[in-house]
């Protein structure tokens, strides 16, 4: 079956088990194509095939038969095959990340340079044996022995069938979640975000290249609809087709994706999420470095130009208002340095949170304003944090006069915490994942997330699966 | 005479929308605002910074202003702490940076809530009026006594257009709205009942005030719920008391509907907000009150939004049967502009000649302009009306005007009837996902949505 969707039309590549359709994709683009009849007539196949996109429940999914250590093996030649590049299917990706997405070129270059270690074999590897227990936990059926139980029962994990709704923040959401699916030998449906069309599609390009026909590459499909097209999405997101809905918060993507929850059918959500950062009087004493402390704070602030949800957005900082105001001044010139994961400057933060930020200028004592509106960096230093949201290189900086105050502005969505110095990292790490927080983490480090440890309070892999048992 | 004085005079015209065909009204307009921002940069803080940081020493021409309009966001741009946290001293500091009169004479001394802050303002010549967007956060605008006096006099000169009804106070008058409260429904109700409404026969929904209070009582319980420290049952506490004011107010709806009753032969001047509107039409028919049957003098106006809300599809239709007989009178505005655009039998609204339309583009930076022809952009507006603020405002409204002459035959610039909110055309692009995201999100129910539907 073939749907019309609302999207409009553009140029993008779309893969479906390893066929690429190019030039018919449909791209929010488009706009001023949007509905015109005419032109998607002559583009011919320029609807979704939704027939392709879905791995009936009465078949095994392709990799089921595959060994794990195949799989692994086969994931490092996608990686060394994506670091070499050779068509130069990666190169043309970046480019149009570039171009058509907006995306910042020296960050996406470095984004795209370092894609292949997602590949790694030894990472692989690792992510399987913390989070399923072993490289064959997926081929074998686990012996275990049950309080009560004359004979031993048997637990194996398998594979589902997932859709997975990427986030177009960060380039490695498309290669992680190929790893995560390919580990579990799941059959997954990638739903590209309209800022990062580009991706996916070359990932797993990369997978037929190396691998032209392997079962991996007929487990894989990327491709764009609008989000929230009913049209699509109500026909597809059934437990009739899939088992696993995964997806990256944006708070919209997950409402949208939650409406279609129901038994057969589960939510896998990395929920959308803020970072902060607490940083210790040790900052203010004599003989410290403020200004590699400050350092260290805007590297966790520029996280993908601030993009991100380990970026920080409010800095938690003990100490008096005069050596707060110190630390604003260096950090507002350390939010405009070029970092690995930050460009030199960002998006101008946004019309409507600029009038209240502007308003804050006038009102010292009790704010102060440090830089600009223009995506260079801006700090704005409080009693209590803003109740806008950070965004466009935007810090808060909520002086405290202990750092224990952090915990009464920690919720739901704190997801790392960034903190200097170690002691303090220390001593406060207990009470702070007690109270929802998901990660802690050196300051300037905000940015370093591994693959293999929990991923915003789970082990995904673990739930990516659907675990079989044996009770004889 | 002063060069703004020269241009509300228009308001006195018969038709005052025929005033671009006699005079020049560019020259005026722009005289006006010659005269207004010279007055008023030097009394604001906050447009004499943007003055100063945009480059615009003066008013040369007309685009000039464009740099200087305040986003309506401006109004709101207050630290939500100081409301919540009753510091109110550091809340008139706010304001005074955005209002164009001191604020010297404000005693803040034991200031319980909002509306006792309100209180304190009006009683040192500050009348606020206050609006609550769909963030939930509320604007606070100042306006003068003089400020009061003129939109008074201009609504109803216009409300009704183009046959108002007559300024002798002779109309039985419906007003859907509470009496008293700082909102712009409230200061028109009042205009209408100094000037139209015939005493003894004016009528609103309830004498209660509306009380910004209530606002930041929902607002801080959704805060406590988002950071995890509201409990369930205040939660359940609340979404009753939201179902108790429903009913008490159903009293308030049959008292109305029986005394609309009583005027159906009458011509009355009627207006409300659709959801009161469609409450009072359900109290109709459950008192078995007939349809239609209205003076043709009469005028009905339904204005506002409806969404979130249960009514049927055909609600417009169904309340212009129960209104058979009556005109419906139609406008199209903003609260921070002081006056409306109403509606030509063409279906187009058209804007008052003392205000200037511009259509921004999606920047909100640069003018889109043509002679005549439909021009498609952010509505943003310069009404030199107001003493006590700046009156340049950018809308969040997306909308095609025309500045050639409309199809009724007189002047534009007029306004199509397909205004949508800009940020459902233009905004933020809801599937570029991004991981990063606010506790919000994590908030559900009623909480959320009664403020949005405020």
């Amino acid at each position: 079956m073939t749907v019309e969707s609302r999207s409009a039309l553009a140029s993008v590549p779309f893969v479906v088990r390893g066929r690429v359709s190019e030039g018919v994709s449909q791209t929010p683009y488009a706009g001023a194509a949007h509905g015109d009849r005419t032109d998607r007539g002559a583009r011919g196949d320029s609807a979704l095939d939704l027939d392709d996109l879905v791995w009936p429940s009465h078949v095994p999914v392709p990799l089921a038969g595959v060994p794990s250590n195949e799989i692994i093996d086969l994931l490092g030649q996608v990686g060394d095959w994506v670091r070499r590049d050779p068509d130069g299917v990666l190169a043309q990706a970046l480019e149009s990340l570039v171009t058509v997405s907006g995306a910042s070129r020296p960050l996406a270059e470095r984004s795209y340079a370092g894609l292949w270690r997602y590949f790694d074999r030894d990472l692989a590897r690792f992510q399987l044996e913390q989070e399923l227990g072993g490289t064959d936990v997926m081929e074998s059926w686990r012996s275990v022995e049950v309080p009560g139980q004359p004979r031993p029962s048997f637990v194996r994990p398998f594979p589902a069938r997932m859709v997975h709704v990427l986030a177009g923040n960060a380039p490695g959401v498309a290669a992680i979640s190929i790893v995560r699916s390919a580990l579990v030998k799941g059959a997954s449906l990638l739903k590209l975000a309209s800022n990062d069309l580009f991706t996916a599609p070359a990932l797993v390009r990369a997978v037929s290249a190396v691998a032209p026909g392997h079962p991996l590459e007929q487990s894989l499909a990327a491709v764009y609809w609008r989000g929230g097209d009913d049209a699509v999405e109500s026909v597809l997101m059934r437990p009739q087709f899939f088992d696993k809905l995964v997806v990256w918060g944006g708070a919209q993507a997950v409402r949208g994706v939650a409406r279609y929850v129901c038994p057969g059918l589960e939510l896998v959500s990395f929920d959308p999420k803020t970072s902060i950062s607490l940083i210790g009087q040790e900052a203010f004493a004599p003989g410290a470095d403020l200004r590699r402390v400050a350092a260290a704070a805007a590297t966790d602030a520029t996280v993908h130009n601030q993009d991100a949800c380990t970026a920080s957005r409010f800095q938690f900082v003990e100490g008096p208002l005069e050596d707060v105001d110190r630390f604003c001044a260096l950090l507002v010139a350390e939010l405009g340095v070029e970092r690995d994961k930050a460009a030199a400057r960002s998006e101008p933060v946004p019309a409507d949170l600029r009038d209240e930020i502007e308003a804050l200028r006038y009102l010292e004592p009790y704010y102060r304003v440090w830089g600009a509106t223009d995506g260079t960096g801006l700090v704005i230093r409080s009693e209590e944090p803003v109740t806008f949201y950070p965004t466009g290189r935007v810090v808060n900086v909520v002086a405290v006069p202990e750092a224990k105050h952090v915990f009464g502005f920690i919720n739901a969505s704190t997801q790392t915490v960034g903190i200097y110095p170690d002691r303090l990292r220390a001593d406060l790490r207990d009470e702070l994942c007690q109270a929802g927080v998901q990660r802690v983490t050196s300051l300037g480090h905000a940015g370093d997330t591994a693959i293999g440890l929990p991923h915003d309070g789970f082990y995904p892999l673990a739930r990516m699966v659907r675990w079989g048992k044996d009770e004889p | 005479m002063t060069a703004v004085d020269d241009l509300l005079e228009l308001a006195t015209w018969d038709d005052p929308m025929l005033a671009a065909e006699k005079l020049d009204l560019p020259a005026l307009q722009l005289a006006a605002a010659r005269e207004r921002f010279a007055e008023l940069r030097p009394r604001i803080r906050v447009l004499d910074q943007r003055a100063t940081d945009m480059g615009v020493p003066e008013i040369g021409t007309l685009a000039d202003l464009v740099p200087t309009l305040f986003a309506h966001t401006a109004y709101k741009s207050y630290p939500g702490s100081f409301v919540d946290k009753g510091q109110w001293d550091r809340m008139t500091l706010w304001f005074s940076t955005v209002s164009a009169t001191p604020m010297d004479g404000v005693d803040l001394d034991g200031v319980t809530d909002v509306d006792d802050w309100i209180a304190r303002l009006e009683a040192a010549g500050h009348f606020v009026f206050s609006s609550s967007g769909t963030s939930g956060k509320a604007s606070f605008i100042d306006q003068t006594q003089g400020d009061i006096d003129r939109i008074a006099d201009l609504l109803t000169r216009i409300w009704g257009w183009p046959s108002p009804p007559p300024r002798d106070n002779s109309r039985p008058l419906f007003s859907l709205t509470p009496s008293a409260g700082p909102a712009r429904l409230v200061y028109a109700f009042q205009a209408q009942a100094t000037y139209t409404g015939r005493p003894g026969a004016i009528y609103t929904l309830t004498d209660e005030p509306i009380r910004m209070a209530e606002l930041n009582k929902i607002m801080r319980l959704q805060q406590s719920l988002a950071s995890g420290q509201a409990t369930p049952g205040q939660v359940a506490e609340f979404e009753a008391g939201i179902a108790g004011r429903a009913d008490d107010m159903r009293g308030n709806y049959r008292r109305l509907a029986l005394a609309l009753n009583s005027h159906r032969r009458e011509p009355i001047v009627f207006h409300g907000n659709w959801p009161q509107v469609w409450s009072l039409l359900e109290a109709c028919r459950e008192l078995g009150l007939p349809e239609g049957g209205f003076h043709p003098d009469s005028i009905y106006l339904g204005s506002g939004g409806t969404k979130g809300l249960n009514l049927p599809e055909d609600y417009q239709e169904q309340v212009a049967r129960f209104f058979g007989g009556a005109r419906r009178y139609r406008g199209y505005g903003m609260s921070e502009t002081s006056t409306h655009s109403p509606v030509c039998p063409d279906g187009r609204f058209h804007v008052p000649p003392w205000l200037t339309l511009f259509i921004l583009d999606e920047t909100a930076e640069h003018v889109r302009h043509q002679p005549s022809g439909p021009v498609t952009g952010r509505a943003a507006y310069w009404d030199p009306v107001w003493d006590g603020h700046w009156g340049g405002t950018i809308s969040g409204d997306w909308v095609t005007a025309d500045y050639g002459r409309c199809s009724c035959g007189r002047p534009g610039p007029t306004v199509a009837d397909s205004i949508q909110r800009a940020k459902d055309v233009i905004g933020v692009d809801d599937d570029k996902i991004s991981c990063a995201g606010a506790v919000e999100a994590y908030v559900r129910g009623a909480i959320t949505t009664s403020v949005e539907h405020r």
